[in-house]
């Protein structure tokens, strides 16, 4: 049964409904694929075998859900009501979640099965999967490389066939620069777009839930199945789907930012290669200018560290995680904190906490506020011209395990993925092609709720037979 | 922003209830003045005139009636679940007063 893990996750609910096969056996497949390659990968924190099998065989056969009976891994990030979630933290170790996220609601409400929670960038600080408490996870393609992060488990758990398909969280690139460097599909959804009740979180005006797939139609049926207004999340809102355009009437910008230096040839060449194939077949293909490009990172390395600081206080060691025994509450909750959280968490809430400080809110935080207004102007002033803007979704393919070091160096390889989660837009992110043996993504960028748009764009990038 | 403020980690890590051991914080210091200065690059923006953005729905306002949900209200035992230390229905902490 080999064939059921290439699959689509159309094919394997209609699979199910119409008895072509059991979801037990599904099941079963895949649960043979982890027990063959996660001691490798190492892409799962918890696989919960016991309670899938136990589901899957309650699910009446013949279930409408969309999903009924197809297994699917969530980022550890994503709560799973009585089923452990560690956001890749050892202060969380042991927590068992008492309410489900709505994103996992929804996927159980459509017969979907929770077979695992994906290993992570601790609390989805990094772009590696290597600060996690949990181990490493190793990229499908190069055992020595990172699979990118921070969904890299979800990316490598993907792109090694242990599962479906998974779902990640991005927040300046935590979707789509795995799944780039893991030669999968990733869709941060329009900031809104998807309900974050349940997410543990980053960064609140930035963080996305999305799909991680196989293909481009995948991530539009689970995102199909994840989005909408939740009365949960009072950020979230009704997704109203701009109009979508033929490919010869397809306007696509090429922002000559996104070319300069730092980024490899070998992938500006697939680029352009995916913008000729476009025009050949009857695209505009022009170049754009978003000239604010180089500041975003500057402004998301002070509004990602200031809101994380806010959000990291609730882990105090007092209503759940880790205690460090102690005399009093301030020695309680400063060793709790320095005895659970790792380098990156700690090093973000110093830089957060300085950037919020007395004295240098407004000469940090409130300047990258600012700036950041300026970088959503650049996008809707592109909009007026193109419908959607082409990228590398990263500078680089996938990079050794250990190699980056530096935190600056790190924060580098999100450059071209942070700007579309400063403005809310969506990002799509598809496989197109190999650079010297390694997958490459190109990116896709469109208006607010243009989700279906770059689905359509996507899907004839996934036809250009790169490989 | 013109230039990079020093860091004062001990008052920072102080304001944030982290502890840090000695070596984490030399090393912070120096990683943290890198990042600084990189992120000065903004002092090169004219920002006087620009309105700040705080999030991207334009959303004003979220409210619902004030009324408790009993679907997501957890019970006493459940919100105690995962708690380092309760007595009789609390949580526990070490003395305050």
């Amino acid at each position: 049964m080999t064939e059921i893990t290439q699959l689509s996750l159309r094919q394997l609910a209609s699979g199910i409904r119409g008895g072509r096969f059991s979801a037990v056996e599904v099941l079963q497949t895949f649960l043979k694929q982890i027990d063959q390659r996660e001691d490798e990968l190492n892409a799962f924190i918890s696989v919960f075998a016991e309670e899938a099998l136990q589901q899957t065989k309650k699910a009446k056969p013949g279930g409408k859900g969309k999903l009924s009976g197809v297994p699917f891994a969530l980022k550890d990030n994503i709560m799973t009501k009585g089923l452990r979630t560690t956001a890749g933290s050892r202060i969380l170790e042991g927590y068992t979640p008492q309410f489900n996220a709505t994103t996992a609601s929804k996927i159980s409400a459509e017969g979907g099965i929770i077979l695992g929670k994906t290993n992570m960038d601790e609390f989805a600080m990094g772009s590696s999967t290597e600060n996690s408490a949990y181990g490493v996870t190793k990229n499908p393609h190069d055992l020595t490389r990172v699979p990118g992060g921070s969904s890299g488990g979800s990316a490598a758990a993907v792109a090694g066939g242990l599962i479906p398909a998974a779902l990640g969280t991005d927040t300046g690139g935590s979707i789509r620069q795995p799944a780039a460097f893991c030669g999968v599909v990733g869709l941060k959804p329009t900031y809104g777009a998807v309900s974050r009740y349940g997410v543990i979180a980053l960064t609140s005006s930035l963080d996305q839930v999305g799909p991680i797939t196989k293909t481009v139609d995948d991530a539009r049926y689970l995102f199909e199945v994840i989005c909408g207004k939740d009365p949960y999340d009072a950020t979230s809102v009704k997704v109203n789907p701009t109009k979508t355009v033929g490919i010869k009437n397809l306007r696509v910008g090429l922002p000559k930012e996104y070319f300069g230096e730092g980024l490899d040839k070998k992938i500006s060449g697939r680029v352009r290669a995916v913008a000729d194939f476009l025009a050949k077949r009857g695209a505009q293909v022009g170049e754009i200018s978003l000239p604010h490009t180089e500041y975003g990172l500057a402004v998301y390395y002070i509004i990602t560290p200031s809101e994380a600081s806010a959000n990291l206080a609730r882990f105090d060691g007092v209503r759940y995680g880790l205690r460090i025994g102690a005399k009093g509450m301030e020695e309680l909750y400063s060793k709790s904190r320095g005895a659970g959280f790792g380098e990156e968490p700690k090093r973000r809430v110093i830089l957060g906490t300085f950037a919020l400080s007395s004295g240098y809110a407004e000469q940090y935080y409130l300047k990258a506020a600012r700036a950041r207004t300026l970088v959503i102007r650049d996008f809707d002033e592109a909009f007026k011209s193109v419908d959607v803007i082409l990228t590398p979704t990263t500078p680089t393919t996938a990079f050794k395990i250990g190699k980056k070091s530096d935190p600056l160096s790190m924060y580098l390889s999100d450059v071209f993925t942070i700007p579309a989660n400063l403005a809310g837009l969506p990002g799509l992110t598809v496989p197109a092609g190999v650079a010297d043996g390694l997958p490459v993504g190109v990116q896709l960028v469109g208006p607010r709720f243009s989700e279906e748009l770059l689905f359509k764009v996507g899907e004839i990038v996934e036809g250009g037979r790169w490989f | 922003m013109s230039k990079v403020p020093k860091l004062d980690i001990e008052y920072i890590a102080h304001l944030a209830h982290l502890h840090l051991t000695a070596s984490e914080k030399k090393k912070f210091s120096k990683q943290l003045s890198d990042i600084l200065a990189h992120i000065n690059k903004l002092g090169e923006l004219n920002l006087d005139e620009v309105e700040p953005t705080f999030q991207t729905t334009g959303i004003t306002d979220a409210v619902r009636e004030d009324k408790a949900e009993d679907s997501r209200v957890l019970s006493q035992k459940e919100a105690l679940s995962n708690a380092p230390e309760t007595e009789r229905g609390f949580f526990r902490v070490p003395k305050i007063l």
